[in-house]
């Protein structure tokens, strides 16, 4: 038998290269030369263990890189204290139709990097802590991957913070706007989302949080597993979510929660529980539907609804008319432009009451009440 | 073996070529720094000149980052460069030196044995060691490109730029000559440390 075949099979069997062939082939040769049986164990335990080797100063050689490039010319633009701003149109795809590429021209992303460094007041020790921020401008979204395989779906209008502490002990980010996570499982690291006035704490689940500042209200949507949400305010209070569930707490109305030995009274804001409601034979829920593009709406007022619309299609709705809001919506748009979304309303609208009429400039869109807009502009 | 996951190093490339993501840019030198240092020293013996490569390669790595999503596995590509930049620097060495590259001999890296393991083994890997450092530089870097790397017979041929099958034979003769040097050991019940390094 050729020798250094045995030694190649060995090697595939330890590289993992090997097919079940070869595998096969190797157990037929060991049964015949029982004395292969101590090298190969021993060489599997080599194989296993990583050779020992000083651990390499990465960070220090990536400091001296830098210095390196800035002065070979090489302008990295400045780490140490300012954003940097990077703003890029989503390439179109050749095939698109004029819909869609209306659509991506809307879907600018804006990401913003943040490096800031937090000294803190130690005089002896400057304690620099680099932060990480991802902000997605209306019309746009995006998803990210946090380093423990967390990922994270960023929809528009919404930033992500979170530092370099982040899987050191917990897993900590700040939301503002609307995100859904598939956070990976982890017990001994809880991953700790801060949004709005409260605290959402996970260990491994997958929900949508949509705290936007300026609305009124925040909602936790829970998809899987279980989530507890706690309020900085008050302590004692904690509300543990189930599958299904979704949390919206009114940041405009709070209840006075007087405690027992009436020591200190603390506010809390008013908070609902309600079911998630599935639709169609997909189950599809409202709350997660802007990561397929569709944006839901259950009788919604139509200033949320414009909110919503602004975020979907990165445009500026003005009203003149408030009265305008007090009309109800329901229904979703998808693969709509802002011009067919806005007529379809307007059909609705007309069966009704109300009645409006729009114009577009530009990324800026102006709506009002037809009988008394009609006198300062004229309809399209 | 790979410090980074191959889905983290597809995103990082994102990151860095989207939005010239520093924080990713940084991620992806200290992920690669360690296994890449190691790679080239084995190459050309130099400490310095091996930490001027690693640098220069990034900085290559910087500059294209716009196409740099278009690169399907960069640790290959990291490693393919790497091999490049060193032997450029080899020649150059040679022609001023007259050196022969064949000649050099690795310096002997001792590592500190690990107290949390027994001294047999420790000796015994440390023997290991010393055979891989013996072997002839190409065996010794399919062998190290393999293991140590974590790298598939294919894409280690495609870093040395020779066939899978030469990948294949030259890890069969280090895993033969080690498991020799590990058989000498056998029905030794103490442990053998004078004579090696």
């Amino acid at each position: 038998m050729d020798n250094d075949h045995i030694w190649n099979l060995i090697a595939k069997k330890l590289a993992g290269e090997a097919s079940s062939g070869e595998l096969k082939e190797l157990e037929t040769i060991l049964r015949r030369d029982p004395d292969l049986h101590y090298s190969l164990e021993a060489l599997h335990d080599m194989w296993k263990k990583k050779s020992e080797q000083k651990p390499e100063q990465s960070e220090i050689a990536f400091q001296k890189h830098m210095d390196r490039m800035y002065s070979k010319g090489i302008d990295m633009g400045s780490m140490e204290n300012s954003l940097s701003i990077d703003e890029f149109p989503e390439t179109p795809h050749r095939f698109m139709n004029w819909k869609t590429l209306a659509f991506t021209i809307a879907g600018f992303f804006l990401i913003t990097l943040g490096y800031y460094f937090y000294s803190y007041h130690n005089p002896s020790v400057v304690f620099q802590k680099p932060v990480w921020e991802v902000v997605t401008r209306n019309g746009s979204k995006t998803n990210l991957l946090l380093p423990d395989g967390t990922t994270v779906w960023l929809n528009a209008g919404s930033s992500l913070t979170y530092d370099s502490l982040y899987g050191n002990k917990l897993r900590e980010v700040t939301l503002s706007g609307e995100a859904y996570f598939d956070v990976v499982k982890n017990p001994n690291k809880p991953f700790i989302i801060h949004t709005g006035k409260i605290n959402i704490k996970v260990l491994g689940t997958v929900f949508n949080i949509k705290s936007y500042p300026g609305e009124k209200t925040i909602e936790a949507s829970l998809i899987r597993g279980s989530i507890e949400v706690t309020f900085p305010s008050l302590s004692a209070k904690k509300i543990i979510l189930k599958p299904n569930q979704k949390l919206i707490i009114d940041k405009t109305e709070t209840i006075s929660n007087v405690s027992i030995n009436k020591v200190a009274t603390a506010q809390i804001p008013f908070i609902s529980i309600q079911h998630l409601i599935r639709y169609g034979s997909d189950s599809a829920i409202e709350e997660t539907g802007w990561m397929q593009n569709r944006l839901y709406f259950n009788d919604m007022s139509f200033e949320e609804l414009l909110k919503n619309m602004e975020r979907k299609y990165g445009v500026s709705f003005h009203v003149a008319d408030s009265s305008l809001d007090t009309i109800h919506f329901t229904g979703s748009f998808k693969d709509e432009t802002v011009t067919q979304a806005l007529d379809a309303l307007r059909l609705t609208a007309e069966k009704s009451i109300a009645d409006f009429i729009y114009e577009i400039k530009g990324n800026q869109v102006f709506i009002y009440n037809s009988i008394k807009g009609v006198q300062s502009i004229q309809p399209k | 073996m790979p410090s980074i996951a191959a889905s983290r190093i597809k995103y990082l490339q994102t990151r860095i070529s989207r939005f010239n993501d520093q924080l990713a840019y940084k991620e992806l030198f200290t992920g690669f720094y360690s296994s890449l240092i190691q790679f080239v020293t084995g190459i050309i013996k130099s400490r310095q000149s091996a930490e001027e490569i690693v640098s220069d390669l990034f900085m290559k790595i910087w500059e294209k980052r716009e196409t740099l999503e278009e690169i399907q596995n960069l640790r290959v590509y990291c490693f393919v460069s790497a091999r490049h930049l060193s032997i450029n620097q080899l020649e150059k060495q040679k022609r001023q030196h007259h050196a022969d590259i064949e000649d050099y001999k690795t310096k002997l890296i001792h590592p500190a044995p690990d107290p949390e393991e027994c001294m047999i083994s420790a000796e015994m890997m440390r023997r290991i060691h010393n055979v891989v450092e013996e072997l002839p530089p190409r065996c010794k870097l399919s062998f190290k490109l393999v293991k140590e790397y974590g790298f598939k017979y294919r894409e280690a041929a495609e870093i040395l730029q020779v066939s899978e099958k030469t990948i294949e034979n030259q890890l069969a003769i280090a895993l033969k000559k080690i498991s020799n040097s590990i058989h000498f050991d056998i029905g030794r019940s103490i442990p053998v440390i004078a004579g090696y390094h």
